[in-house]
């Protein structure tokens, strides 16, 4: 079971509905940070003993001994990432989306893979968290191939939470990727609203069924709630807008801890999901 | 002419709301909404679109069934996980697609076609405040990073013609692509933070990356009163790292009210948070010139 | 000695392009009997990424020992430096002019790259 925890805009609570959700269940829970740009869901749980792995993705290199200089690898490269000169042939890594055409290409077989380090994944447990996070090295553009290097940490016999990016494009997309259930987090403005709709015009397209929490609901902006009932989108939770949630969030406390009666209610929103799921 | 990035790393720490505000401010200046991804400037700026234009984009693989041999060398060649079968016929899941070609170039049927891909639109649009070049993403679309660029090009255009003072960007959060894109080269960039543990650690982030592309960062701390520790925190390391701090702004439910009613903070009130967004203006000017 | 132009134009009196990797076409003249003749540059005009190193590629094949721009990207350096092109800053103006300011000595060698990474 893959629960995908997601949002248009940034700062609306993903990652604070990710912990709670994983604090509520009464199962052992993995939890996965796919949020490589900014991973803050180790702040929220105060886990120990963490192990780091280094993650590459394969970028080409030539054995010039082989190379015929015969332009192949660069005609297939859509990225531009090779230029073939008269003796030389310069790769520009950056440019690289490990695609695999060029060694394809190449009739000369001169071209193998190196790997290239763009981030890491550290990995902690406890009794019953086991959490993974990823983090993208700075200057690195392209955060997909790690958040798939996270997503391959996810366990089909156990109940997966994944703490997504905010957007709606291809990070997002590929950290939603094989969930079977994804809860959108919005908050209760017009710019948290705007942003709900276009990711879930981006959900759409890729048919995983969906539901919203808002967060710091208020009295004064009810358009989130009218725009989910004309659109016949289950509303999950309204959490209210609260002094002490905003401060113990700041303090890396969980929601939980401000908001203790929250507990029976995430459980029953996982227990259902679970139902629904089956 | 000076191209401002306002920037956080974190979402929703207040980029948006105070690029707009500055704009109030800053007079005779070309707004670029660069969060591509989740572009809101157009809910406060209400833009009277002039030009729109396409964004095209690299290419996106389709399968031609009735040339089809089902041979599945596509299939095996393809490292993204895009080509399905349904049914025993292979299509390509567009969303999947990173537009590599390896599965054109490798059909022994020469059975897939690679059109253009378009991935959305590009707009140049009048307001109030003065021209600003948006754009909408296409559902579930690649190249956020060069719509980016796309963007920040034509309000430089715009920003020459008009002989406009300043370039104010409204960027996306994170630190990859289309972050790196709204980044390389502008003039100054402000760091929008908040004094929470992730507001503070992403800052960081943002600010390890201004120092990586070399440009000049200055920071201000949103809502600073929610948390006067964490505040000071970030103030400490601010220092050690030598970014100026050029405004703190104290937290106020009328940023979300302006919002509703389509107005920047400047528009709406002359509270506290307004103030403070002045002053932050007026220290930034002094300080990098 | 051949000098490679920029240009969104067709002919000697054309301008310098502003950009080096979305330019039309590219002009390659003699610097001496200012003969030329014209190479597209069509291929990337729509290409998502790396314009820049698609031209410079295009410019060294195309047998140029001089390229004169007004802007240059560090991957388009890279690329032209590797191949042994040298690079000059042009002027604003006509490709002719150009060729002439290179003749009399009034342009000067690029050292570096002269424009940010686009990145995408």
């Amino acid at each position: 079971m893959i629960i995908a925890v997601a949002s248009g805009k940034g700062g609306t609570g993903k990652t604070t509905l990710s912990v709670a959700l994983a604090l509520s269940a009464d199962e052992k829970v993995n939890l996965l940070d796919c949020d490589v740009e900014e991973p803050n869901t180790d702040i929220f749980l105060n886990l120990k003993n963490k192990n780091e792995e280094t993650v590459n993705i394969a970028i080409p290199y030539v054995t010039l001994d082989k190379c015929n200089f015969c332009g192949k690898c660069r005609e297939v490269c859509q990225f531009n990432a090779i230029s073939v000169l008269k003796n030389k042939v310069l790769i520009f890594d950056e440019l690289c989306h490990s695609c695999g055409g060029c060694m394809l290409a190449c009739p000369q077989n001169a071209i193998s893979e190196k790997n290239s380090p763009i981030g890491t994944i550290s990995s902690s447990e406890s009794s019953n968290i086991s959490f993974f996070q990823g983090r993208l090295d700075i200057g690195q553009a392209m955060s997909p191939p790690l958040i798939r290097a996270v997503k391959a940490k996810e366990k089909d016999d156990m109940l997966n939470i994944i703490d997504c990016p905010p957007g709606s494009s291809c990070p997002v997309i590929t950290a939603v990727n094989g969930a079977d259930y994804i809860v959108l987090v919005t908050e209760a403005s017009p710019f948290g609203l705007n942003d709900l709709k276009i990711t879930i015009n981006a959900i759409r397209e890729i048919n995983i069924p969906f539901g919203v929490i808002i967060n710091r609901a208020s009295d004064s902006y009810k358009n989130v709630q009218q725009y989910c009932e004309n659109e016949n989108i289950d509303i999950l939770l309204e959490i209210p807008e609260s002094v002490a949630v905003a401060k113990s969030y700041s303090e890396g406390g969980s929601l939980l801890d401000a908001m203790p009666q929250l507990k029976p209610e995430l459980r029953k929103i996982l227990d259902s999901i679970m139902e629904k799921s089956l | 002419m000076k191209e401002i990035l306002i920037v956080s790393g974190k979402g929703g720490t207040g980029k948006t709301s105070i690029t707009a505000a500055l704009a109030s401010i800053a007079k005779n200046s070309v707004m670029a909404d660069c969060d591509v991804d989740a572009a809101d400037m157009h809910l406060i700026l209400n833009p009277d679109i002039k030009e729109e234009n396409e964004f095209i984009s690299g290419h996106l693989a389709q399968i031609n069934q009735s040339n089809c041999l089902s041979c599945g060398v596509c299939q095996q060649n393809c490292k993204f996980d895009a080509i399905k079968i349904r049914d025993g016929n292979y299509s390509v899941d567009a969303v999947a697609c990173e537009g590599c070609g390896v599965c054109v170039w490798s059909c022994p049927a020469s059975a897939i076609d690679f059109n253009d891909n378009l991935c959305g639109h590009w707009y140049i649009s009048d307001t109030r405040l003065g021209p600003l070049v948006h754009s909408n993403l296409k559902a579930a679309a690649e190249n956020s990073g060069k719509l980016v660029s796309k963007v920040r090009d034509e309000a430089r255009k715009i920003a020459k013609s008009k002989e406009s003072e300043f370039i104010l960007i409204d960027g996306p959060p994170g630190i990859g692509c289309p972050v790196i894109a709204s980044m390389t080269g502008v003039s100054a960039a402000i760091i929008v933070t908040e004094p929470t543990l992730s507001g503070l650690h992403d800052m960081e982030r943002v600010l390890d990356l201004a120092e990586h592309f070399q440009i000049k960062a200055y920071a201000c701390i949103n809502k600073y009163d929610i948390n006067l520790s964490v505040a000071k925190k970030i103030t400490d390391i601010l220092k050690s790292r030598n970014v100026s701090l050029i405004g703190q702004i104290p937290y106020s439910s009328e940023i979300t009210q302006a919002q509703i009613e389509g107005k920047t903070i400047i528009e709406y009130s002359d509270g506290a948070a307004s103030k403070a967004i002045k002053e932050m203006w007026q220290a930034f000017i002094e300080i990098s010139n | 000695m051949k000098i490679v132009i920029p240009t969104n134009g067709d002919s000697l009196e054309s301008d310098i392009s502003k950009s080096f990797g979305r330019a039309q076409s590219f002009i390659i003249a003699d610097a001496f009997t200012f003969k030329y003749e014209l190479v597209e540059n069509t291929q990337n005009m729509d290409s998502a990424q790396g314009a820049g190193i698609q031209s410079a590629q295009t410019a060294v094949q195309a047998g140029g020992d001089i390229l004169i721009t007004l802007n240059c990207g560090p991957k388009a350096y890279r690329v032209l430096t590797e191949a042994g092109v040298r690079i000059y800053l042009g002027i604003d103006g006509s490709a002719k002019e150009n060729i002439e300011a290179y003749n009399n000595g009034s342009l000067e060698e690029m050292k570096d790259a002269n424009q940010e990474s686009h990145w995408v």
